[in-house]
């Protein structure tokens, strides 16, 4: 484990490579308009599949669209989508799980019912489901989502809060007549932060995979939104002809993935997470 | 330790020994004893009932009066010979010896039975028929419509019209027909399985045992005949033929349909109600590089709801694409671009929603390639691709504009089943709820018109109204694409995609 007072500089190579990439990732996300040769949109029916070229570095898809454009666009959804969602997931569950770890009792029961109900689905099961009944959009699929993961940030908080609640300076803030909001907000919150990022960071990864899957499936990103998912699902007709359209959205997908699991990681062991709640 | 994984790797490598030995046996047992086929379908079926699925006789389970041949001119089937008594009866003589799967010989009763039924359940045919009686005696039955009908006779070609026996449980999935093959088990929206009925009237058949599997998934379909599991896959996407144009034991059968792709438009959507909405959407649809590139050349440019071959079809050119004219004719509708490059009328934005749906997969490209072409004038068109398009068009009809659809437009060498179902107001495939007071006033006459080169004349006349109006954007004539494993003989798809299975079929 490392010490916690590691700084930039003397991280383990894999959290940098982690960090390294991801400001890589988030380059393309914000820069993407100007590093894209073509309009991901432009159908060109006289350049349809076309092998890897100076004019298309990745190739054209079924279309005639430019596969390399379409992926720097598809970088900004299909991320974009995954830490929104993330975030989202952290609004409602944290939250819930404060509520419910703080007060106990009967709000605690009550959530918790709710908690287990969702977790005996699996949740992409779930997530499809939900989707489905929604109907197809990215909207929905992020919603879907949102439903389903709540409960992770919900339950993490609430072991954590119900740790934190024994220390004995949650006490002394009682005795000093604390604001129960108070007590949270100066004694409790300050030290899920840490866990809730690196936890978060994993997580967007995970997301990515289910909102991939959910477009593949066809019950996200619709047509001509070059989401990488529904992009794999485009190009699906097509793997034995032109591999390409399908190997390039699906490295796409492997690499984010995995870049978002060394950040995650390394976050972890930075905030030594799992000491961190038994430590003052 | 290590003899521990010694042992395990000697256990699964014994399981593969196993394994291997299995899959010999039966396969060989196969080949010796029986012979079996599996057919690959695209379009699951939830319900074989004859009476409310096409897959009755396509599956070779049941089996019609009349059927059509090659040339789509009427033969006898079921029937022996039949005539027409006046303007409104019809008398059919059955075939002598006609037993159901199970024996019972069909006589002019079960035939009535069975017409009964599908009136009771089957809405569509009921409408279509207008059948207000029918005498059984012996062998002969005798059908009077409610009205004079010239084509009743090409009606009863519609695989609906099956002759099944009516007096069994479970006709849903075990349904008693007059085919050569019996259903042994049929599993919902996934297979059925078929074997040979010994004493089926036109020869017993040559194979003993069909599977028809459905998978909605193009792709799938055609790595299923790649890798043997299929011997007939229906219904290829053009994209995957390649590999299988390859190889030698596999052939691709395209032949010309009845069929067509088209837009259908909502009239009750508000943008499309404006005939120069519709025209220009019509104008944006390069059809020759559809044909060329999406159906790479397994297809044809249409001119209108009809292939150019049929006599009673459009004689004009196709409509070519003219993104000029389109903006024009947007322009003379009221359009403006706004601010943002959109096209707007009274302060609405000119947005469509467009569903498509895989299980044909070029209508998806179909669609994409639309809304490229008319975002670069500002149409903007929103795609959603539906499971079940049929049940999203009638259930949600205030959601969608437009649609690509595909559709048997002549399914019995004759265009009058299509331009009654497609343009009536109460037509079973009119989910845009088109009304056209001209073409109304055609199909009605076209209906109490016998003589052929009149319903020729009224077909023509309301195909250049239809072309005029724009209610449905005709893109292409799609050929069928089966892929077929080179063992199967003696079959070649037809263009009525109605006669799937038959005795003669046979594997090498």
């Amino acid at each position: 484990m490392k010490k916690g007072n590691a700084t930039l500089f003397n991280l383990p190579i894999t959290t940098k490579l982690g960090i390294t990439l991801v400001s890589f990732l988030l380059i393309l996300i914000f820069f993407g308009e100007w590093i894209m040769p073509y309009d991901p949109f432009q159908i060109d029916m006289n350049n349809r599949l076309e092998s890897m070229s100076h004019q298309h570095w990745l190739g054209t898809d079924q279309l005639g669209r430019d596969i390399f454009s379409r992926i720097v666009y598809g970088a900004k959804l299909t991320i974009g989508l995954g830490v929104i969602t993330i975030i989202l997931s952290v609004i409602v569950g944290v939250p819930i799980g404060l509520i419910s770890g703080f007060s106990g009792g009967k709000i605690d029961a009550v959530f918790m019912r709710i908690i287990d109900a969702i977790l005996t689905f699996p949740d992409f099961i779930l997530a499809i489901a939900i989707a489905g009944l929604l109907g197809p959009s990215l909207t929905n699929i992020v919603i879907a989502i949102v439903l389903v993961r709540w409960i992770v940030y919900a339950r993490l908080v609430r072991s954590q809060v119900l740790e934190l609640k024994q220390q004995e300076y949650i006490l002394a803030s009682k005795i000093s007549y604390s604001s129960k909001w108070r007590t949270i907000r100066m004694h409790i919150l300050p030290h899920l932060i840490p866990t809730i990022i690196a936890i978060g960071a994993v997580d967007v990864g995970k997301v990515i995979l289910l909102i991939s899957s959910l477009s593949y499936i066809g019950l996200g990103a619709q047509p001509h939104i070059p989401e990488w998912g529904a992009m794999l699902n485009d190009g699906r007709g097509y793997f034995q002809v032109v591999p390409a359209l399908m190997m390039y959205p699906g490295l796409a997908i492997m690499l984010t993935v995995l870049i978002f699991h060394l950040l995650g990681d390394g976050l972890k062991n930075r905030f030594d997470i799992r000491k961190r709640g038994l430590r003052k | 330790m290590k003899k521990t994984i010694y042992k395990i790797t000697a256990i699964i490598l014994f399981i593969f020994l196993i394994g291997c030995e299995d899959a010999n046996d039966l396969s060989e047992d196969i080949d010796q004893e029986n012979k079996s086929l599996t057919l690959l379908f695209s379009f699951p079926s939830s319900t074989i009932d004859p009476h409310q699925d096409w897959m009755g006789v396509r599956a070779g389970i049941a089996e019609t009066l009349v059927k059509i041949d090659q040339d789509l001119s009427i033969q006898p089937w079921l029937a022996e010979n039949w005539e027409q008594e006046d303007e409104q009866t019809w008398r059919f003589t059955l075939r002598e010896g006609l037993t159901f799967h199970d024996d019972t010989p069909v006589d002019g009763n079960a035939v009535k039975a069975s017409f009964e039924r599908l009136l009771e359940v089957n809405d569509a045919m009921a409408n279509n028929l207008k059948i207000e009686s029918i005498e059984a005696d012996g062998r002969d039955i005798l059908f009077v419509t409610s009205e004079s009908y010239p084509t009743f006779v090409s009606e009863l070609v519609h695989t609906n019209t099956s002759i099944i026996k009516v007096d069994t449980e479970n006709i849903n999935e075990q349904p008693i027909g007059t085919g050569p093959f019996q259903v042994v088990d049929f599993t919902t929206e996934s297979k059925i399985e078929l074997e040979r009925y010994e004493d089926y009237w036109d020869g017993v058949a040559l194979i003993d045992k069909v599977t028809v599997q459905f998978n909605s998934d193009g792709n799938v379909r055609g790595l299923a005949l790649q890798s043997g599991e299929a011997d007939i896959a229906y219904h290829l996407p053009p994209e995957t033929l390649a590999p299988i144009e390859q190889r030698d034991d596999l052939r691709v059968e395209s032949v010309s349909s009845l069929r067509v792709h088209f837009l259908l438009y909502n009239m009750k959507s508000s943008p499309l109600q404006d005939q120069n909405v519709r025209q220009a959407l019509d104008l944006l649809i390069d059809r020759q590089i559809i044909a060329d590139e999406i159906m790479a050349g397994h297809a044809t440019v249409a001119n209108g709801p009809f292939h150019p071959d049929f006599s009673f079809s459009n004689d004009g050119a196709p409509e070519s694409y003219d993104p000029e004219q389109a903006e024009s004719l947007l322009k003379q509708a009221g359009y403006q671009k706004n601010a943002d490059g959109q096209l707007e009328k009274d302060n609405e934005v000119l947005q469509l929603t467009l569903a498509t749906y895989q299980g044909r997969p070029e209508l998806p490209q179909m669609a994409q390639y639309l809304q490229a072409e008319a975002s670069k004038l500002g149409i903007e068109i929103n795609i959603v691709t539906v499971e079940n398009v049929d049940a999203y068009l009638w259930e949600q009809q205030t959601e969608w504009d437009l649609v690509t659809y595909s559709m048997l437009s002549a399914p019995r060498g004759d265009g009058g089943y299509f331009l009654n179902v497609a343009f009536s107001p109460d037509g079973s495939l009119n989910p845009g709820d088109i009304y056209i007071e001209d073409v109304n006033a055609l199909i009605t006459q076209l209906n109490q018109t016998s003589t052929i080169e009149e319903r020729i004349q009224l077909q023509k006349q309301m195909v250049d109204i239809i072309q005029e109006e724009v209610p449905q954007s005709y893109i292409v004539y799609p050929h069928i694409i089966v892929g077929v494993n080179n063992r199967v003989k003696n079959w070649t798809p037809g263009s009525e995609e109605y006669y799937l299975i038959t005795n003669e079929l046979d594997l090498e």
